[in-house]
């Protein structure tokens, strides 16, 4: 009897355990902007300081050295393009490596509890519903809509832009979030950082762009191309830059110093190559944050400088000593652009007062870095969940938003980036689960009743 | 919406115990049958206690998922992947403890003196339980209160942070095999066997 009941037992319990096994989620479609990273998860490290007149970031990722960004090769008699930002990792692997923040004073609705996420809407760029070119050049004037706060809209709708004095009132009241940007190839061999800010758009700050387009759409061929006077060469070599031969020593980037105009009738070979980018000194509020880095064994260390108060106050965010202030991390790596980057929650940032992240008062010039601690900041992958489904009804969470509560009072960073994906393919898993519920209860009770059956037959 | 909390917590905690009590005398009545001495007197009354437990406990269950629904719109469950397991896993126990009872009632006395279906019978007492200790633990996470059942879960590979789904084939086999079983219990002989000449 005992025997029978055990060999029983544990036939079924295979049974399930088998069809467990071969449980499943969904496979990532490349399809649609669909392109999700085999890590869900990442770190940055981060230590702040500031002076009297500056505030002073160290941030600290581990990354392939990504410095390589567009580049023109000369192939079969022209000059083709590489790629630029695509779903996911980049075909030849040529997108830099970015370290950014959001930072706010207080001044936008729920950037403290929701940070990034405030930002990111239906139909955006690079989603899987992403709007149509021609309809967004008609409303915005652009190709494609970008991040921007949820105030500038009369409705979730990004078409349903407020008025033009609306937007302006709203900005000199101070509701727009700072954006600084380190590029890896676009910012730093200048050794400065990108300043944008995010209101109806993702803006960027007044003054000289840190980088400008080397490509003549008129001509097809490049504006500038290597002084060899200077550097002994006119081109890089495809070969070099497709494999990544270059590092951080080498010029893998091109400066108007070392930049001389383009000459087309030069003897051009098969496979010479030119950066897509002219990487150029900042100027105004755009050139507002300085940056130094380094890349050694696998990690970019970078350290970025701005002034308190910039004098920008449009594009800037001013900061106070035993002021608190909101910041929401991310990092572009191994190669990805746009929304395949790895974001954090938000946190707390006081100058000398307590807070998530403490920036500590120093006197003199240079930072202490040496003393102070780093603060781990744990990053995770975003997926394409919108604002307009978080405070939809299809979120679980949608009174604890409107209640203030922070995404971390509900979700840990581990979940986050699982949820991310499950959301991303929903369209896949739904249909896949009503299935497997079904499966699950029709089996059980068929197994019952066909065991009773068999009762009734014996009697 | 505290109150609709309260009332899922409440149906829920009288479930767990109702089904708890009925896992405990299915083993009770399996142990007491297979004796020969005293104790096999004690077989009819775990029996009994069981069949009226299991049938509390489905009606418990069936509360805790009405009050479980209105908890969250029927959106959000679709766009939450632990909502949906705890969905899943709250129908599975359900499906194990209605077909208990289905055995139970078809076979009266019978079922304790039959391996088969004594095999049955426990599998599907265990499996009820386990699933419903399982829904629970997914409850405690999403009430901010996880337990460390489900530690024990994730540790063996079952992520119940992403939706529980089998290949298409493996949910039709399921089905198929599912269908066949009813079938063949629920339809009259003469269906199944050509009457003879």
């Amino acid at each position: 009897m005992w025997q029978t009941c055990l060999t029983g037992l544990t036939g079924l319990t295979l049974v399930v355990l088998l069809l467990g096994a071969t449980a499943q989620t969904a496979q990532v479609e490349t399809q649609q902007n669909r392109w999700i990273p085999e890590e869900l998860e990442d770190e940055l490290r981060v230590k702040v300081v500031f002076n009297r007149e500056a505030i002073f970031f160290k941030l600290q990722f581990t990354s392939v050295e990504g410095i390589y960004h567009d580049y023109l090769r000369y192939e079969g008699g022209s000059w083709v393009t590489t790629r630029g930002s695509s779903p996911g990792i980049h075909p030849d692997r040529l997108y830099e490596d970015r370290v950014s923040f959001l930072l706010d004073d207080g001044s936008v609705r729920h950037f403290a509890t929701q940070g990034g996420y405030i930002t990111i809407h239906e139909e955006m760029r690079f989603l899987a519903n992403q709007a149509p070119r021609a309809d967004v050049q008609r409303v915005l004037g652009q190709d494609d809509v970008r991040k921007y706060l949820p105030e500038t809209r009369r409705t979730a709708d990004w078409r349903s832009l407020r008025r033009p004095e609306e937007l302006e009132e709203l900005r000199q009241s101070g509701v727009f979030l700072d954006l600084w940007q380190w590029r890896a190839h676009r910012s730093d061999p200048v050794g400065f950082a990108d300043d944008n800010w995010v209101f109806e758009y993702r803006n960027a700050d007044q003054g000289k762009s840190p980088f400008a387009d080397n490509w003549h759409r008129d001509t097809q061929q490049p504006r500038f191309m290597y002084d060899i006077q200077k550097v002994g060469f006119q081109a890089l070599t495809w070969e070099d830059v497709a494999n990544h031969r270059l590092s951080k020593r080498d010029l893998y980037y091109l400066t108007p110093e070392i930049a001389v105009p383009f000459d087309p009738n030069h003897p051009w070979q098969e496979g010479d190559t030119l950066p897509r980018r002219l990487v150029q000194m900042p100027e105004g509020s755009r050139g507002d944050i300085r940056a130094h880095s380094q890349w050694q064994n696998g990690v970019w260390d970078v350290e970025l400088r701005r002034a308190l108060d910039p004098g920008h106050a449009l594009d800037d965010k001013s900061l106070k000593p035993k002021r608190v202030y909101h910041i929401a991390f991310a990092v572009h790596k191994n190669s990805t652009g746009s929304r395949w980057h790895y974001t954090s929650f938000p946190y707390s940032l006081g100058l000398d007062t307590d807070a998530d992240i403490v920036a500590q008062r120093f006197e003199g010039q240079a930072p202490p870095w040496e003393e102070m601690p780093w603060q781990t900041i744990p990053l995770f992958y975003p997926g394409q969940v919108t604002w307009t489904f978080l405070t939809s009804d299809a979120h679980a969470g949608k009174a604890g938003i409107e209640e203030g509560r922070p995404c971390a009072s509900c979700h840990t960073v581990a979940e986050m980036g699982k949820y991310a994906v499950e959301h991303e393919l929903k369209e896949q898993i739904l249909p896949r689960w009503y299935l497997t519920v079904a499966g699950g209860m029709l089996f059980v009770l068929g197994i019952a009743v066909a065991g009773a059956r068999l009762v009734q037959g014996q009697r | 919406m505290e109150a609709r909390q309260a009332f899922h917590a409440i149906t829920a905690a009288l479930t767990t115990g109702m089904l708890a009590l009925v896992f405990f005398a299915v083993l009770t009545t399996l142990v007491a049958a297979a004796r020969a001495d005293r104790y096999r007197r004690l077989a009819p009354y775990a029996d009994g206690a069981a069949t009226l437990g299991a049938s509390l406990g489905i009606l418990f269950l069936l509360a805790a998922l009405v009050t479980g629904f209105a908890q969250w719109p029927w959106e959000a469950y679709l766009h939450s992947p632990i909502g949906k397991n705890k969905i899943f896993t709250a129908l599975i126990a359900l499906m194990c403890w209605a077909g208990f009872l289905w055995l139970r009632w078809k076979a009266g006395d019978q079922l304790w003196r039959d391996r088969r279906l004594v095999t049955l019978a426990t599998f599907l007492a265990l499996v009820g339980f386990a699933y419903i200790v399982f829904t629970n633990s997914i409850g405690g996470h999403i009430a901010g209160k996880p337990s460390g059942f489900e530690r024990l879960v994730m540790a063996v590979g079952i992520d119940t942070r992403r939706t529980f789904t089998l290949p298409t084939w493996g949910s039709a086999l399921l089905i198929l095999l599912g269908l066949a079983g009813i079938a063949w219990g629920v339809l009259p002989s003469r269906w199944r066997r050509p009457s003879p000449p």
